[in-house]
């Protein structure tokens, strides 16, 4: 190896852990991202190098400190397992230390905008995949993986991690996962939806915790009506695909009425369509860019036989 | 770009820096002459950082397989310098069938024996900076005040300990590895494009 590589990776290794501590100033800033600019290989060496705290985080929550020995865990990856289990165990003990068990919370957020689309890949390895308009909190502990999902829609892609389940919130609604796909929306003055991709979940509602839990398998929507019972039906896989076209920037409508599909377009763009009463019950099929609503509007125009037109940021549809 | 920097970091922490020392095998199988692995190792990073997304790479270690082949390839082309033994030799890079049943993402367990072990092999104060900062999730005045030493020493350790691992990650983890560095350079006779003056 050179020893011009080893000192872009000293270099690297050095900026990162300066970012990962938040002590660079204005000036270390801008020469850091002055010295990534300069070359391609130290833009690739600090990635490697955020990787190498990327993956050390990884354990974080199931190796924690010292479980104490009464500890119900069950056989899982407690720290005292790793250490057992690998020579790090003496000197990870010795860090921590006989120090009192230091739950740290961290609290991290994400969020989209009107017409964005973002994946994360959390800690544990889990995807969470945002749809437009949505916001999410994470908060991690060892006994959960807790997301809070505030507004909009997300997909789930949960690592598999069955000491440790994987907890989505939606107003009162909380799902219930260790490893799995999913999906969970909370639109305004909508229920709030679940949708299994794959595996199983389980949800309930923190507004009554007496009430059995219901489990959802792949395939299945899950409705969480304020008040009352929640419902789950069975989807046919075609409309599954469908509800979960925004993942591919696209919108699947299935003989839904432009009054539908406005909303549905709403979601996704400033600009507004607008349907005249007369024609909003008329019904469309097709795949749609999330986008582009005025591009449905001149499609959905065309082959209904109907006028529009577009005015500043609106598109009318008579 | 702080936060996709993190992001990325973590996709590549699960999805590419387990691979690096099998990436690098197959590298060296293509007995580069004169071709820093080094670089080729770095600029394939620097490709999944600048990609503008990375949510259509459905088999990671295939994808980065194929970068890094690329860029040998782009070097064999444009450099004057650099050749290899024998076009067929790229073939090496061939990329598997994407494994069966998702055995390509490593089992967590193994995961967390291949990082404790790389961390056993940190001098101590690095090792333990490092599982306070980033297991722990420690403020880095709650790390210097645990280990008594200084904040300045604590940014330290890390970086240290960072540059150590980079390189540990890079051979696999394995305390002594057998994969003696660059010795493999191609003997000349199998030299197809030798370098010009």
């Amino acid at each position: 190896m050179s020893s011009i590589n080893h000192e872009i990776d000293r270099l690297a290794a050095k900026w990162a852990a300066a970012r990962d501590l938040g002590s660079l100033s204005a000036e270390e800033e801008a020469a850091f991202e002055a010295w990534l600019a300069a070359d391609i290989r130290h833009l690739g060496a600090y990635g490697r190098a955020e990787a190498v705290l990327g993956r050390l985080e990884r354990l974080n929550g199931i190796a924690l400190d010292a479980t104490p020995d009464g500890d119900a865990v069950p056989s899982g990856w407690t720290r005292r397992r790793i250490l057992l289990a690998g020579g790090a165990a003496a000197s990870l003990v010795a860090a921590v230390g006989i120090a009192e068990v230091h739950l740290r919370r961290r609290q991290e957020a994400f969020s989209t905008e009107i017409g964005q689309m973002r994946e994360i890949v959390l800690s544990d390895g889990s995807v969470v995949t945002l749809n437009t308009n949505s916001e999410i909190s994470v908060q991690f502990t060892r006994e959960a993986r807790n997301i809070n999902l505030l507004r909009g829609e997300a997909l789930f892609d949960v690592a598999k991690n069955k000491h440790r389940p994987f907890i989505v919130s939606a107003g009162s609604t909380r799902v219930r996962a260790v490893g799995t796909s999913f999906m969970v929306s909370m639109l305004p003055k909508k229920p709030v939806q679940v949708l299994v991709r794959e595996g199983v979940i389980e949800l309930r509602r923190a507004d009554t915790p007496e009430a059995k839990p219901v489990r959802a398998s792949a395939n299945i929507q899950a409705i969480a009506p304020p008040g009352a019972p929640i419902i789950t039906v069975a989807m046919r896989e075609d409309k599954l695909m469908r509800d979960l076209a925004w993942q591919h920037g696209s919108i699947a409508l299935d003989n839904q009425t432009l009054a539908a599909a406005a909303d549905e377009f709403a979601r996704y763009s400033e600009v507004r369509i607008i349907v005249a009463p007369g024609v909003s019950n008329r019904t469309v099929t097709g795949l749609f860019a999330s986008h582009d609503p005025v591009g449905f509007a001149k499609a959905a125009a065309s082959v209904l036989k109907l006028q529009m037109e577009v005015k500043g940021r609106e598109v009318r549809i008579f | 770009m702080s936060q996709d920097f993190r992001e990325r970091g973590r996709w590549l922490a699960r999805n590419v820096l387990p691979h690096e020392a099998l990436i690098r095998a197959k590298l060296r199988n293509l007995h580069l002459y004169d071709l820093d692995m080094e670089d080729v190792i770095q600029e394939m990073y620097a490709k999944f950082l600048t990609l503008p997304s990375l949510q259509a790479i459905r088999y990671p270690k295939q994808y980065a397989l194929l970068t890094a082949r690329a860029i040998v390839i782009d070097h064999v082309r444009h450099s004057r310098v650099v050749s290899i033994t024998s076009c067929g030799d790229l073939e090496l890079l061939e990329i598997p069938e994407p494994d069966a049943n998702g055995e390509q993402r490593m089992e967590f367990k193994q995961e967390v024996l291949a990082v404790t072990a790389a961390l056993d092999q940190l001098p101590k104060m690095c090792r333990e900076t490092l599982v306070l900062r980033r297991i722990e999730g420690l403020s880095q005045r709650d790390v210097a005040r645990r280990l008594k030493i200084s904040e300045k020493t604590v940014e330290k350790h890390m970086a240290n300990g960072v540059r150590l691992l980079i390189k540990l990650f890079g051979r696999g983890g394995k305390p002594r590895a057998t994969t003696s560095t660059t010795k493999e350079l191609v003997l000349p006779e199998n030299v197809i494009d030798k370098p010009r003056d």
